[in-house]
């Protein structure tokens, strides 16, 4: 038995996804802005006599496309032909909606109106005549409330029950000027056994590109009956779209729209609530301000350790609690920091590194008591368990910060923040709506660049789909958090890690904006786009899509961190505790530190020696061997650090490839340890997350017994500092992390959506991008005076900008 | 060497070639998921478009 396929259709964020999941139990992602769906998603519909194929369709204004994914619902109806559409009408916006169906009711397909929002319509004291309507428009209509669950078995019995009727294509041009060529057209199409023989007509009087394209013969007979007629002589001189378009609202306006019937009436320039928000959050001046604040609000409830500024506003409380980090319970120093209280993301993050720190002591000292090899608990412990707890520790941060954007998303303000940004975005040459897949990017750069889809014009899309890797993605924010957290143990000055890392985002959306002006002002030039996106009203989240979004990225991250994460830190730790002739290398080496009177100790012996205190001197690592032939005894079998590592096969690589690094701060100039940098940032091609597991890997290594206590992600920090990198290099280390080529997937993602020839292109702008900009702020950074350089720079590559533009221009109309 | 350590490069080997070898078959399907979650994704079906594709040449 063949199972029914039902489509989806109706306006963008009228809640078809919304109905999908409530029809299918599935978990489709929902959003309160127009254009979340871009491609077709399909569901099973169970709850019936017989299981229904339900096809969930990107959101469409008009069946006359403009933007890819409009193509995809058009032919999906016209091509697949399903045996039913549902039309999802959102009730709150009637007239506007029913545009699209009166379109729909010209395709001889069955079809079901389903009202949706009556519920928030009610709310209002509005009411619709449903039966009224249905006598109108021919076709049953179904009161329904998607985000309730309202009604659905309802229009799903009578979406089979119109299944199972053939219907005869209908339209509300019957009475307008330009129907006799309509007919005309019909006829042909009939003739020639064409499908839905009415909505082509239409289409090709509307002079519509697609139908033009794919019936020429008929285009061309509607054209000399168009010429024969007199309708060029009309207030819309010859253009047969807006005509059509006019007569269908004078249809809607006079048929369907009185079915409406108002609770109260809208005085003239009264303000609803949103509107009166909309004054506030999307002012001209005040706007991009308060964007600023809230993005800041969501990096402080995420990373800050000093939760509200009450330790620095309240002298007592952080006196209190820096007496309480002082006292090293590590229990207490989940909630408190030295400067004040730990934000709700702080909290977490140390509790889950707690947990993994725990965890890992136990899978050691279960190792150790079955008497496992020292080489076996240093894979398991150190390689495995180090790698994939640093990646794991961060998780709650990645959540809470997830949260946070899904919070801001489903309210109805990122739809508001695209409108503000279409001011300064529009100066470099790409709209507001471009904005929407790139505050995607800061979730996944997969799911952002198929969101381009929804922007018309070809260039600039490619222009955003290479811009979107540099809107930090939720995998590169432990990159982000461990180094500004190196950043603080340093003792620049800086104190808070949510002030670095929001910099960080920051920056990472300024060189997207230079990159967007560059692009759009050299190779992409194009006129911008108009940007017309509809405000969806704001909205209090729904707590179950917040937990579904959350659960679903935590089992994903989860799941990669025991799959892809999981087998990188065993080749890391295979590769980097092997030599190329597969000698194991930890086994007789021994880790020494050397005082600032030149002797050299035993970091044990010298533990000992000075009873509570830590070893804040330069710790040099050696073998054993060197060790003995120093006089010294050997203290036994000791862990880890030892510079033999540099001997490894991943050192030797790193370091082969390390001086590629060197102008960016993070190569030769580190010496012994610095291809740990260069290996970090190789690794993060395969997934972002990749990066800390590698320094988590190699910490136990590198810093193992510099500070003694330092366990987890405190022990990559350790790590870090240890390789003696400047703050400008790891800065630049960050910036080269958020610019270059994304992981595997979003690589593979960019290729799909942009086409081989564009791609290769985007492959080299990745590459150079990332490496300028780390070498800019490294430059800038360590030597402040290379921002003149810079200047220069910057000024003759604008000199270039302007000529190149006025010899293509020169060209384009010599050309003309 | 000791039972303990045969059984961790077992199983450290094993979780090496499983996880590869599962990429390499669902890349030969057509499912080149991303691993951010297809519920959360806009676009999640265009992961399955080779697979898809497959289809509709079969028929």
């Amino acid at each position: 038995m063949d199972v029914m396929n039902f489509a989806l259709a109706g306006n963008p964020n009228s809640g078809k996804t919304t109905l999908f999941n409530a029809l299918t139990g599935s978990t489709a992602h929902v959003g309160n802005w127009p254009g979340v769906t871009v491609d077709k998603k399909e569901g099973v519909y169970k709850k019936g006599s017989e299981p229904v194929s339900i096809i969930d369709l990107p959101g469409i204004y008009s069946l006359s496309p403009y933007t890819p994914e409009e193509v995809i619902a058009r032919n999906y109806i016209l091509d697949e032909r399903p045996a039913c559409i549902i039309n999802i009408v959102d009730a709150t916006n009637l007239e506007r909606n029913l545009y699209l169906t009166t379109q729909l009711l010209e395709v001889d397909i069955p079809m079901v109106v389903a009202l949706n929002m009556t519920d928030v319509l009610e709310k209002k004291g509005d009411d619709i005549d449903e039966k009224t309507l249905e006598k109108r428009l021919g076709v049953p209509v179904v009161e329904i409330s998607a985000l309730r669950e309202k009604g659905i078995d309802v229009l799903m019995e009578r979406a089979i029950e119109a299944a199972n009727t053939p219907r005869q294509a209908t339209s509300v041009l019957k009475g307008a000027a330009l129907y006799g060529a309509i007919e005309n057209a019909e006829i042909a199409f009939k003739l020639n056994g064409v499908t839905s023989p009415l909505f082509h007509a239409v289409k090709l009087v509307e002079r519509d590109e697609l139908e033009v394209k794919a019936h020429p013969a008929e285009a061309k007979a509607a054209e000399d009956f168009l010429a024969k007629s007199s309708h060029a002589e009309n207030e819309f001189g010859g253009d047969t779209e807006a005509e059509i378009a006019d007569a269908r609202y004078r249809y809607i306006s006079a048929n369907f729209s009185t079915t409406l019937k108002r609770g109260k009436e809208v005085k003239r320039g009264e303000l609803s609530k949103s509107d009166k928000v909309d004054k506030v959050l999307t002012n001209k001046w005040a706007g991009i301000p308060i964007f600023l604040v809230i993005l800041f609000a969501v990096f402080h409830v995420t990373f800050s350790e000093n939760f509200l500024y009450l330790g620095s506003i309240i002298p007592a409380f952080g006196d209190w609690c820096e007496g309480i980090a002082a006292m090293e319970n590590p229990w207490l120093s989940i909630f408190f920091s030295g400067e004040g209280f730990n934000s709700p993301g702080a909290i977490l993050f140390y509790l889950m590194d707690a947990c993994t720190a725990t965890v890992g002591e136990w899978i050691n000292l279960g190792l150790t008591n079955a008497g496992a090899a020292s080489w076996a608990i240093g894979l398991v412990c150190d390689g495995i368990w180090g790698g994939i707890a640093a990646v794991l520790s961060f998780v709650p941060q990645i959540l809470v910060l997830f949260l946070c954007f899904s919070i801001l998303e489903d309210s109805g303000y990122m739809a508001r923040v695209a409108f503000i940004l279409d001011r300064i975005f529009r100066r470099f040459g790409v709209s507001g709506r471009a904005f929407m897949p790139m505050i995607m990017g800061f979730g996944c750069s997969i799911p952002a660049m198929i969101n381009t889809r929804t922007l018309a014009d070809e260039k600039e899309r490619t222009a955003t789909v290479r811009v979107i890797p540099f809107f930090s993605c939720g995998a590169k924010a432990p990159i982000l958090t461990a180094i500004a957290g190196a950043i603080i143990a340093m003792g620049t000055g800086v104190q808070s890690e949510d002030l670095i890392v929001f910099s960080m985002y920051l920056l990472g959306m300024v060189v997207a904006i230079i990159s967007l002006l560059l692009m759009r002002s050299t190779t992409m030039r194009g006129e911008t786009p108009p940007f017309v996106m509809e405000l969806p009203a704001y909205h209090m989240p729904r707590f179950k899509n917040l937990m579904i979004h959350l659960w679903d990225k935590l089992k994903h991250y989860v799941k990669k961190a025991f799959t892809i994460i999981l087998v990188s830190c065993i080749v890391i730790w295979v590769l980097s505790n092997f030599s190329w002739n597969w000698t194991f290398l930890i086994k007789d080496c021994v880790e020494y530190v050397e005082l600032d009177s030149g002797v050299l100790m035993s970091l044990e012996q010298w533990l000992a020696a000075n009873p509570g205190m830590e070893w804040e001197g330069n710790v040099l690592l050696m073998h054993a061997t060197e060790w003995s032939a120093l006089g010294y005894v050997l203290p036994g079998e000791l862990v880890a650090a030892n510079i033999s590592m540099n001997e490894s096969i991943l050192g030797s690589i790193g370091m082969l490839i390390q001086p590629i690094f060197t102008p960016l701060g993070f190569g030769s100039q580190l010496g012994a340890w610095g291809w740990v940098f260069a290996v970090a940032a190789i690794t993060g091609l395969i997934a972002k997350e990749n990066v800390i597991a590698t320094f988590g890997s190699l910490a136990a290594c590198i810093a193992g017994g510099i500070i003694a206590s330092e366990t987890g992600v405190e022990e990559v920090g350790a790590m870090i500092t240890a390789t003696n990198i400047s703050v400008p290099a790891l800065i630049s280390f960050i910036m080269f992390n958020m610019t270059t080529i994304p992981c595997f997937a979003a690589v593979a993602s960019a290729k799909g959506e942009l086409g081989k020839g564009k791609f290769k292109w985007t492959l080299v702008f990745w590459l150079v991008a990332s490496y300028l900009v780390g070498c800019i702020v490294y430059t800038i950074g360590a030597w402040w005076w290379t921002a003149f350089i810079w200047a220069a720079v910057v000024a003759l590559t604008v000199v270039g900008i302007v000529l190149y533009n006025k010899k293509a221009d020169k060209k384009a109309a010599l050309l003309k | 060497m000791k039972l303990i350590d045969i059984l961790i490069i077992v199983l450290a080997a094993v979780a090496v070639v499983g996880v590869v070898t599962a990429a390499i078959i669902r890349k030969k399907k057509g499912k080149t998921g991303c691993d951010c979650g297809c519920s959360s994704c806009a676009g999640c079906t265009a992961c399955h478009t080779a697979k898809d594709k497959d289809k509709n040449a079969d028929a």
